[in-house]
């Protein structure tokens, strides 16, 4: 090797290595996926509420109530899976408790009423979740209106159908592979969070690493752009609503075990839960840019100020307040730190 | 090594958009398509891209006639568009830009991103500007790097020629001066380009020949060392010499 030729490995060893080009590192994706999420309010949050707990009620962590909140967080963290998705792809569902309900309904129906093998009713049950995703992403798409209008509307269409259908009536006493999926336990770790977070870690493989997360952040940060790239905009559009759909449908047979039973009038206040989880966990509301991770410690912060508030002996009703509460100062956060970057 | 455009026309409803254009474009050589507003450029080159159909003429891009119905048939034939407004994610990296709908992946669709991270560093870095950090969100970029990581994705997947629109715009003098030296760079490695502008001493710099619109028609096509920058006004102006 001449010296010239020398000189040049070493300069473009040093730009290489200036630049992170070298070495394991070089190959890792982003852990977090193809866009930056902020994830520092929710763990700062977390991390100031375990300390206040530790002096205020030294029993918050007792293995108990840490399975207590791991349930509370674990439907919010399934839900906010495919609310995730949908609002990463710039959109919103507003009808998540009524596909849930709807497709409880129609689960506990197959199984009750009809009389059909387990199987085949929890087929029912995920298939009408996936239809009624499939019914808000094409008005959405093809009828071009507006995400909020279709699925606010749909919520009634959706929970008017489960609550005609139920008559007011309640569906109890399910199997027990089902109880098991809401109240089971392995080795000391409630079910449901097991199904969440073996979920979590399958969503966020797909969302983070694989072609079709890379593409579903492009949709909702650029559309236009995407539409130019060959990506269907549409398909993805109503992809993430049908998978809101089975996720919801999910979700219902989950709650459905842990009642062990099915109300029609039930799940309202779930869709204000999902949607604080995803938001607090830094997904933007406009698109483009979302975590599952960041879903699962948002739905977690949820579940821990909830349970908190009970812990230290203020009524129930301060709940809402210390949840709004944590909501607003994480997203005053990100509106700062958005302000700052756009600077 | 040629991309021939024949007896192109386009109406939308009533309005004749383009008639009867007639365009060449030799591999290694760069055209700028100049026009006023109106005149016809963006549906020219939209058609081009494959983004738009035209109603009449053919395309034949290295001897082979095309009939596009996307943007993706004309990325296959070897035609990609940059658009003015660039179609970057700001939120995704320069890579993920780079790559988006042809992303390097393992046979279940999962991202090689070392492998895309390193051709697109190695792209980004044979354009002769300063190299930059191709893990950078690309909303972070200066107008010159986006510009350039736009350009980075025209050229990663072996584009023959290339349609820019309005590369220069917006950008600052010194990222106009590297955006141009890198459009001749192309045209130096054997690229064709087409480059839509209004700027005519952008044009004047890289272009080695330049078409005029007026009025959706072909008001004339001069070597840029013949003709002046009178009879280019002219031709813009009032369809003639």
């Amino acid at each position: 090797m001449t010296p010239a030729t020398d000189n040049m490995s070493s300069a473009d060893e040093r730009r290489a290595a200036l630049l992170g080009e070298t070495g394991w590192r070089a190959r890792m994706p982003p852990l977090l996926g193809p866009t930056q999420v902020p994830l520092a309010a929710p763990l700062v949050m977390l991390a100031i509420i375990a300390v206040g707990m530790v002096l205020a009620a030294p029993n918050f962590f007792a293995v108990g109530n840490l399975r207590a909140i791991a349930l509370d967080a674990s439907l919010i963290m399934l839900l906010g899976i495919g609310m995730t998705a949908v609002i990463t792809a710039r959109g919103i569902d507003l009808s998540i408790g009524a596909i849930l309900t709807l497709s409880s309904v129609a689960f506990a129906a197959a199984l009750k009423d009809f009389g059909l093998p387990l199987w085949v009713s929890v087929l029912v049950g995920l298939t009408v979740g996936a239809l009624c995703g499939l019914f808000n992403g094409l008005l959405i798409t093809r009828l071009r209106m507006p995400d909020f209008i279709v699925t606010l509307s749909s919520e009634l269409v959706f929970r008017g159908l489960a609550l005609v259908y139920a008559g007011g009536g309640v569906f109890f006493g399910f199997p027990e592979v089902i109880t098991f999926l809401g109240r089971g336990r392995v080795i000391g770790v409630p079910m449901p969070l097991i199904i969440a977070l073996t979920l979590v870690v399958v969503a966020h493989c797909i969302f983070a690493y694989h072609r079709i997360g890379m593409r579903l952040h492009a949709v909702g940060g650029n559309p236009t752009a995407a539409k130019r790239l060959g990506i269907s905009v549409t398909g993805y559009r109503v992809g993430v609503y049908v998978f809101m759909g089975i996720i919801a449908a999910i979700g219902g047979i989950i709650l459905t075990g842990r009642l062990d039973a099915v109300v029609a009038s039930g799940a309202v206040t779930i869709l204000l839960n999902t949607v604080a989880a995803v938001i607090v966990g830094g997904t933007h509301l406009f698109g483009g840019r979302g975590s599952i991770i960041g879903t699962l410690l948002g739905a977690w912060l949820l579940a821990t100020i909830t349970n908190a508030v009970v812990m230290l002996g203020f009524e129930a009703f301060w709940q809402h307040v210390a949840a709004g509460a944590v909501i607003l100062i994480t997203i005053a956060l990100y509106s700062r730190r958005n302000t700052r970057a756009e600077e | 090594m040629s991309v021939v455009l024949s007896g192109i026309a386009k109406s939308y409803g009533a309005v004749k958009a383009i008639e009867d254009i007639d365009l060449t474009v030799e591999a290694g050589e760069v055209v700028g398509v100049l026009g006023d507003n109106g005149a016809g450029k963006s549906t020219l080159m939209k058609i081009l891209a494959g983004a738009t159909a035209p109603d009449a003429g053919t395309i034949m891009v290295d001897g082979e006639t095309y009939s596009f119905t996307s943007s993706s048939a004309a990325r296959d034939a070897g035609i990609a568009m940059l658009y003015q407004d660039l179609a970057l994610c700001d939120d995704m990296s320069v890579v993920h830009n780079i790559f988006l709908g042809r992303e390097i992946t393992n046979r279940f669709g999962f991202l090689r991103y070392g492998a895309m991270r390193k051709r697109a560093q190695e792209i980004v870095n044979s354009f002769s500007v300063r190299p930059f950090d191709v893990r950078t969100p690309s909303g972070h970029l200066s107008g010159g790097q986006r510009q350039v990581s736009a350009l980075a994705r025209t050229t990663a997947f072996g584009s023959r020629y290339i349609i820019l629109d309005e590369p220069t715009s917006a950008l600052s003098p010194s990222a106009r001066d590297e955006v141009l030296a890198i459009v001749r760079d192309l045209a130096d490695q054997g690229i064709g380009i087409i480059m839509v502008s209004h700027d005519l001493g952008h044009v004047r710099k890289v272009c080695d020949r330049v078409a005029i619109l007026h009025l959706g028609r072909m008001a004339g096509i001069r070597n840029m060392a013949d003709t002046t920058q009178d009879e280019i006004i002219s031709l813009i102006v009032q369809g003639h010499a």
